[in-house]
């Protein structure tokens, strides 16, 4: 392993520790178009997400449409601006920064999104693009950059000649690659990432799934992997938040939420998920209902309208975090009373 | 034994220079649930199509495609329009792109009704609304006067197979219903398909990249690659017993719960170029297994047994690796 990608560990703390804390994210966003007169609707995206990320390791997090997953994803890295809450990245308030300390931010936090051909410029070769990180960022002298280039583009399994060619040239495998190598130019020590796999044929899924496990291992790198696929995280996750209508319901030791989950919701999600075994399980469909409207959230808790769980209290009273003793936690008012 | 309710037969898709389905051949029985899986590039959707004849102009069509005995390659197009929908429906992965968004959802039930079964007014009105009311959509008479636009996403997807279902075809054909459904709704849309086939007696076809919802879902599977079939048996055989490298392959690519954080078993490179096909066997290239024999020529679909095909020359060994993992 070339010494210089030994980045990723080391300047923020020791494996385990918490490098990036997000604590009571808020974010509304304000509806066009709202009853005249009156105040304007907002959907709440974030309703006071808290969770971390520790050094090293991977936090999954999952949700269906509208939990806020990507919202909290562009949060994190600034693309979006947060209405309150406190982010800290390795002692720092993400929040506060400006200027030359909110560029260093963005550099040892890389976020990489679902659509890779997106987010490639179509007309620079993949060589100019890694070469551009390099130089902008003043990571390595002139005389070297070539042969970063050739090594970024080895880490992440792609050939040499890889660097002459443009984006439209290749698969959406392999332009996801280029996307992770591009991330890892600037030499992060966290990457974002938002659905990246989603959109891969479930072949080619595995190979980045592969490269990200050896990566992490390797480099040491520690990771936000925000997917709807359940079967993808319990692959890449030490720790798993799961998200609905802009919470954080159940959050904890990736073993644990998957093997003994405490909120309905993460139940059902688990449920719902086809497994690879022949035969069918079940006549009933996990979960009945659909997502409220994001504009009119259920009083109390808001799955209890769908919760097969439901009682009184959940109806009135939004439930409270319930942490059990090895930090596994759900936001339910059944799973406080067990 | 009762003969299938359709028979596809050496079916060729020409497009321009390529052939993106070659030489496919299946067979779908009453009240079966077949499903076709490949990855993209596969040929599946364009194998569903073929059925329904609902190809791109610039496309040929080859072989047969034998429903109860005749063969719709060969029927005019308006015979053709006269059964689709009346014996065979099909619905698609985008809702907002198939139905259309100026008509309600009760108008685009009930000219299905009138076109197939000749109902008209308020008969019409009242089947549209058992039809919707029997794909799970609450307050269904009201909800003849909704647009598209006014459904979820689920909803939407319900609302095109009830417009599918409305005349009652022998035969669903779905392509990948469920891949733009989030995974709570996707169960509630599969249970519902499956509890439709049954209560209406109705087969279903059923296209998806999922290997997940193929398991819980068919009955049995036909696996695609690059435009061929390469595997063909019921779920438990191509589960357990798969004789195809790729569907091994495939397989070994998804996650399972007990191999989180460690290396999958990945099947390297990516498929061929549709226009720049290797010689023989279209997956040796990535194919561990791969001999000069795979190479010479392309292998046909060789019969197992009575209902267990495969096209791989080193079936054999396919099965013994399985044995010993």
């Amino acid at each position: 392993m070339p010494p210089s990608f030994s980045f990723c560990r080391g300047e923020s703390g020791r494996h385990g520790e918490p490098l990036l804390r997000a604590d009571d994210l808020v974010r509304g966003f304000v509806v066009r178009g709202g009853a005249w007169g009156g105040s304007r609707p907002v959907v709440r995206a974030l309703g006071g997400v808290t969770l971390s990320v520790l050094q090293g390791e991977t936090l999954a997090v999952v949700g269906e449409s509208g939990c806020g997953k990507s919202t909290l994803a562009r949060a994190l890295v600034r693309l979006i601006e947060l209405d309150s809450g406190q982010i800290d990245f390795a002692g720092e308030n993400v929040r506060a920064l400006r200027g030359q300390a909110l560029r260093r931010y963005n550099r040892r936090v890389q976020m990489i999104f679902q659509d890779p051909y997106g987010s490639l410029n179509p007309r620079m070769t993949v060589g100019e693009m890694l070469e551009e990180a390099l130089r902008v960022h003043r990571l390595v002298p002139t005389a070297q950059r070539t042969g970063r280039v050739a090594e970024l583009l080895s880490l992440v399994r792609l050939p040499a000649d890889t660097a002459d060619r443009l984006p439209h040239e290749f698969s959406g495998g392999q332009r996801q690659r280029i996307a992770i190598a591009r991330a890892l130019s600037v030499e992060p020590e966290l990457l974002i990432a938002d659905e990246i796999v989603s959109s891969l044929d479930v072949s080619v899924q595995a190979q980045i799934l592969n490269l990200l496990l050896d990566l992490q291992q390797r480099l040491g790198l520690s990771m936000l992997f925000v997917s709807h696929d359940l079967r993808v995280v319990r692959h890449l996750a030490h720790q798993v938040a799961v998200m609905y209508l802009g919470r954080v319901v159940e959050i904890g030791d990736a073993d644990a939420v998957f093997e003994a989950p405490m909120h309905p919701y993460t139940q059902a999600l688990l449920r719902a998920a086809p497994r690879m075994q022949p035969g069918r399980r079940s006549q009933t469909a996990a979960l009945a209902g659909e997502l409220p409207s994001p504009l009119s959230i259920p009083s109390g808790c808001p799955f209890h309208p769908r919760c097969p769980l439901a009682f009184d209290r959940c109806r009135v009273e939004v439930p409270r975090l319930h942490v059990r003793a090895d930090g596994h936690s759900a936001e339910c008012h059944v799973a406080s009373a067990q | 034994m009762t003969a299938p309710l359709l028979s596809v037969r050496n079916l060729t898709v020409h497009i321009g220079a390529a052939t993106p389905v070659e030489e496919a051949s299946f067979d779908i029985g009453a009240g079966e649930v077949l499903g076709i899986v490949g990855e993209s590039g596969s040929g599946k959707s364009l194998t569903l199509r073929a059925i329904m004849g609902l190809l791109p102009r610039v496309a040929h069509m080859s072989g047969q495609i034998l429903w109860r005995g005749r063969d719709l390659m060969a029927l005019p197009e308006t015979e053709l329009r006269a059964l689709r929908g009346r014996e065979i429906a099909i619905v698609f992965q985008e809702p907002m792109a198939a139905l259309d968004p100026v008509l309600t959802v009760g108008l685009q039930i009930t000219e299905s009704l009138t076109e197939h079964l000749g109902l008209r007014g308020r008969a019409a009105r009242t089947r549209a609304a058992e039809v919707l009311e029997l794909v799970g959509i609450p307050d269904a008479r009201r909800r003849l006067s909704s647009y598209p636009h006014e459904f979820s996403g689920g909803m939407r997807q319900r609302a095109m197979i009830a417009i599918a279902l409305a005349a009652g075809p022998k035969l669903l054909l779905a392509d990948e219903p469920t891949t733009a459904l989030d995974v709570t709704i996707q169960d509630q849309i599969l249970k519902l398909l499956l509890r439709l086939g049954a209560e209406l007696s109705m087969s279903v076809v059923l296209v998806t990249h999922d290997l997940g919802i193929v398991a819980e879902t068919c009955d049995r599977v036909a696996v695609l690659y690059s435009g061929r079939i390469m595997e063909t048996g019921s779920v438990e055989t191509i589960f357990r017993r798969p004789a195809h490298a790729y569907t091994l392959g495939l397989i070994n690519s998804v996650p399972l719960a007990k191999n989180a954080r460690q290396h999958l078993a990945s099947i390297p490179g990516a498929p061929p170029d549709p226009l720049d096909l290797p010689p023989g066997c279209r997956f040796a290239p990535r194919c561990g297994l791969a001999g000069p024999e795979c190479t010479l020529r392309q292998p046909e679909l060789r019969a197992l047994t009575a209902a267990h095909a495969t096209a791989c020359v080193h079936s054999d060994a396919v099965m013994r690796s399985v044995l010993n993992s």
